[in-house]
């Protein structure tokens, strides 16, 4: 870890005029939700350097809907501060290829006959409608690796209307301050979907 | 929790006393504020067990997949990668991060195809969404290496038998018994809004301005608190510092609140580490947790 941080530290020192301004604020267009997963860290897979974007990462890159409810509120906060505090301009859902947690919330069985974890399935069932979803959208008899690609889509979208219930992400929105993105990291075959949501009300009509 | 607490000989290596510590330098020697007994440490002996702790055959082996992502690091790259925001779209920006890194990642087809079928890092990083501290960024660790966890402030939540949608008690467990890493680490970092907005807060609760922050940070109250009682008469700023460090120390204290984690640890198949990285001298310190009555925990409980 020295060498790792040596390394970095020389990187740093070159950039000295980059890294004074970032020591005294922080200013990222971007707020990027990404899995855990050790293989889609999204500041490397896209190039970001330190400062770009407020990074929130979680199983499966889930944002629950918006609720007064109690429970831990990691990723209402994230995106609270995010929006609210450093007025990002982008936020991207990153979900991607072979993702154990989609997988899981696939398998999970209605009746929890199969539970297997304390915590992993509550948190995964966040997404249970993008599960309900691709298993409507996919045949049957097609291979698991479609199914399993279509929820980890529909998933993304799912977080990224969930995240549409906060109003300090709506109103922005609909004031073209604020964008919203899904995206797909296929690691597989090496491809990086993106796609954008949205969202419009038309001027109203009198009848 | 007390009965735990109490019944754990918890040696710590010391926060250091100041922030400029550089790493594997020395520190002083100092009690951790928890409510444990701590042993002091030999600064020397810190940096050998650093070393130990983190030596591991991917950074060293690893060392063509390293030179690539410092490669992506150049200052020219770097540079240019700043000015292009500027120009060019959002969307334009990340397209060329991406091909860039797909151009080096497809130079190691063992590492690709390895990955393509599954996951087996060796540490978890718990980090803070900050822009500024991206850990696979400041530890230059490669795809593959780090299972991580970000939210505002490495907050890691207490235990609790109510599960309550926790992503950090999922994450937890998903890496400790399911991918197996060995290495767990809480990283914490300078200038953090979320421990400057915990050490913010009133305790009326008067001031405040959130939905939801407020009741996020405030799960690490009691790392405020303490550190309001030690540092009383301190500047605010250097309050936050130390809350920065004490929120590290807190949230691992809850992740030793796991009885998965605990039990790991006992086997000897888990490390708990703490880190820091101060962005504005350019250090990064980092201690690791040695419980050494591990085994009366159970007994306790």
């Amino acid at each position: 870890m020295r060498k790792a941080f040596e390394e970095f530290k020389a990187y740093f020192k070159k950039e000295k005029e980059l890294f004074d301004a970032l020591a005294q604020s922080q200013h990222p267009k971007w707020m990027i939700i990404a899995c855990s997963d050790s293989r889609v860290d999204p500041a490397l897979v896209l190039g970001l350097e330190l400062g770009e974007a407020f990074i929130l990462r979680n199983i499966a890159s889930l944002i629950p809907p918006h609720s007064k409810q109690s429970g831990h509120k990691s990723g209402a906060s994230a995106i609270e501060y995010a929006v609210e505090h450093l007025k990002v301009e982008h936020i991207m859902i990153v979900g991607h290829s072979r993702c154990g947690g989609i997988k899981a919330l696939l398998e999970m069985k209605e009746d929890g006959s199969n539970r297997f974890s304390e915590y992993i399935e509550d948190w995964i069932q966040i997404a249970q409608p993008a599960s309900e979803i691709a298993k409507a959208k996919v045949p049957h008899d097609s291979p698991f690796e479609e199914l399993w690609t279509c929820c980890v889509k529909e998933s993304v979208n799912l977080s990224l209307r969930n995240c549409m219930s906060y109003p300090f992400v709506k109103i922005p929105m609909e004031k073209g301050l604020l964008t919203l993105h899904g995206a797909y990291f296929d690691f597989v075959n090496g491809a990086f979907d993106v796609w954008k949501l949205k969202c419009k009300i038309d001027e109203h009509q009198s009848l | 929790m007390a009965a735990l607490a109490n019944s754990l000989s918890l040696s710590c290596f010391a926060l250091p006393s100041s922030g400029a510590a550089s790493f594997g330098a020395h520190s002083q020697t100092a009690r951790l504020p928890m409510q444990v007994s701590a042993q002091a440490f030999d600064g020397q002996k810190k940096t050998v067990v650093d070393n130990n702790a983190f030596k591991d055959k991917t950074l060293e082996g690893l060392n063509s997949l390293s030179m690539h992502n410092a490669e992506s690091r150049t200052p020219a790259a770097s540079v240019s990668a700043v000015a292009t925001e500027v120009q060019t779209s959002p969307l334009e920006r990340l397209k060329t991060g991406y091909l860039k890194f797909k151009e080096n990642y497809v130079k190691d087809q063992n590492l690709v195809s390895s990955l393509a079928e599954g996951q087996a890092p060796p540490y978890m990083i718990i980090a803070c969404c900050d822009s500024r501290v991206d850990p696979c960024t400041v530890l230059n660790l490669p795809p593959g290496e780090a299972f991580v966890l970000r939210n505002i402030g490495n907050m890691v939540p207490a235990y609790s038998a109510q599960s309550a949608c926790s992503s950090a008690a999922s994450a937890i467990e998903y890496a400790v018994l399911h991918l197996k890493v060995k290495h767990l680490v809480v990283m914490g970092h300078s200038r953090c809004g979320a421990v400057k907005a915990l050490m913010g807060i009133e305790d009326d609760g008067s001031n405040r301005f959130s939905e939801f922050i407020e009741d996020w940070v405030l799960i690490l109250k009691n790392a405020s608190k303490k550190v309001k009682s030690i540092h009383k008469v301190a500047p605010f700023a250097e309050q936050c510092t130390a809350c920065e460090k004490e929120v590290v120390n807190a949230s691992l204290w809850n992740c030793l609140s796991y009885p998965f984690v605990r039990e790991k640890m006992a086997s000897g198949d888990l490390t708990l580490h703490g880190g820091y990285y101060d962005f504005v001298s350019n250090a990064f310190e980092s201690w690791t947790l040695d419980l050494s009555c591990l085994n009366d925990v159970d007994k306790v409980q």
